[in-house]
């Protein structure tokens, strides 16, 4: 598990306004808890975390303020522009490196599928698993090997292999990836009459008399 | 085309298309997606005639996901009309699509063919694009 040192400030303003000005000034506001401790909202340079956002790397804290401070934290959430994709917020959760936590950790497909040879296509319906472990021991990633993997079959959560003292917390019975059988596009050359197509009305008079009806003759199916 | 199975009434307030959108903004099936860079009521005939788009150039082997439903009726009154004398009828159902919207996704086809499907299925629609893959979610902008 790689490690990485981070310095941040401790800030003392909240708020959207006090947000949109740090992030002015090319920093980016964010917040640390965890174990029981009390919150402390900081301030940091985005560039230095960006890279390894979805690592699940450990952090050494530095924590320059009014309570000047180290600790060991982890990326646990983070929110970015949903359209320049820069990032906007960090949470960082505190951790103790002899206690077990649990973080998703993204899989990686090895090799390629038999099925996929055969004209299939690899459909991968799990990108992450869930695990739980101590800090030193999460992997960077799960790899899965897949050449042996035949049309219409799949494997699941229960076929990865995962080192001592980690445990899978994802579901053993979801499926990570299958491959199926292409579908044949049909075009369906329907020229309709492009004519607005109205819904039926919920709650409307006719459906009520409908559903009064259907009610009246399950009365009667009883009654006989 | 897309249109709602039932709806609780016949005709809705036009509303406001304020801010980015807050969902939908991530690419969760595919690996490839098309993405909204501008806010507007996307038509269910535009959604299909993208989507015809996209089919025809991936031909087969590719999975297509649309992620926008149209379900807003708009109405219109008839043409050479007067004023007044209430709401016009509803003629066309649209989905509401703020920018960040990923709109279509697409997986199994190369990279080089999905952003070629994306750039003709983007010429389908009444809005700037951008293309974007999974990794990253930071692609260029597509003209529209």
């Amino acid at each position: 598990m790689e490690r990485h040192s981070i310095k941040a400030d401790v800030r003392n303003e909240t708020g959207k306004g006090a947000a949109r000005k740090i992030r002015k000034e090319g920093l980016i506001p964010g917040v640390v808890y965890g174990q029981g401790k009390k919150p402390k909202s900081i301030k940091l340079d985005p560039g230095k975390i960006e890279k390894i956002l979805h690592s699940n790397a450990i952090l050494d804290l530095t924590l320059v303020g009014d309570e000047s401070d180290e600790a060991t934290v982890i990326i646990k959430d983070y929110q970015k522009d949903v359209i320049k994709g820069h990032l906007l917020h960090v949470d960082f959760q505190f951790i103790s490196m002899d206690e077990k936590i649990t973080v998703s950790v993204p899989l990686n497909l090895e090799g390629v599928a038999k099925g996929v040879h055969n004209g299939g296509v690899l459909q991968q319906l799990l990108r992450e698993v869930e695990i739980s472990a101590l800090p030193a021991e999460i992997p960077s990633e799960i790899t899965l090997d897949i050449s042996e993997l035949e049309m219409a079959s799949s494997l699941s959560v229960a076929d990865l292999e995962v080192s001592e003292g980690v445990e899978i917390v994802t579901d053993s019975d979801e499926v990570i990836v299958t491959v199926v059988a292409p579908t044949e596009i049909i075009e369906e050359e329907e020229e309709e009459e492009e004519e607005f197509l109205e819904p039926e009305v919920i709650g409307e008079e006719g459906e009520e008399v409908e559903e009064g009806e259907e009610v009246e003759e399950k009365l009667e199916e009883v009654e006989e | 085309m897309l249109v709602p199975k039932r709806v609780k009434h016949r005709k809705q307030m036009r509303g406001r298309m304020k801010g980015k959108a807050v969902r939908g903004t991530q690419i969760t099936f595919g690996e490839y997606g098309l993405q909204a860079l501008e806010p507007a009521w996307i038509t269910n005939r535009q959604i299909e005639a993208a989507r015809v788009a996209l089919t025809r150039h991936i031909k087969r082997g590719g999975k297509v996901w649309i992620k926008i439903f149209p379900d807003k009726p708009v109405t219109a009154k008839p043409a050479e009309t007067r004023m007044g004398s209430g709401k016009g009828a509803p003629e066309k159902w649209v989905a509401v699509v703020k920018p960040g919207r990923v709109m279509f996704e697409l997986a199994g086809v190369s990279p080089e063919i999905a952003r070629e499907a994306m750039r003709l299925a983007s010429h389908k629609l009444p809005i700037k694009t951008k293309f974007v893959t999974r990794e990253g979610m930071d692609g260029e902008a597509d003209e529209s």
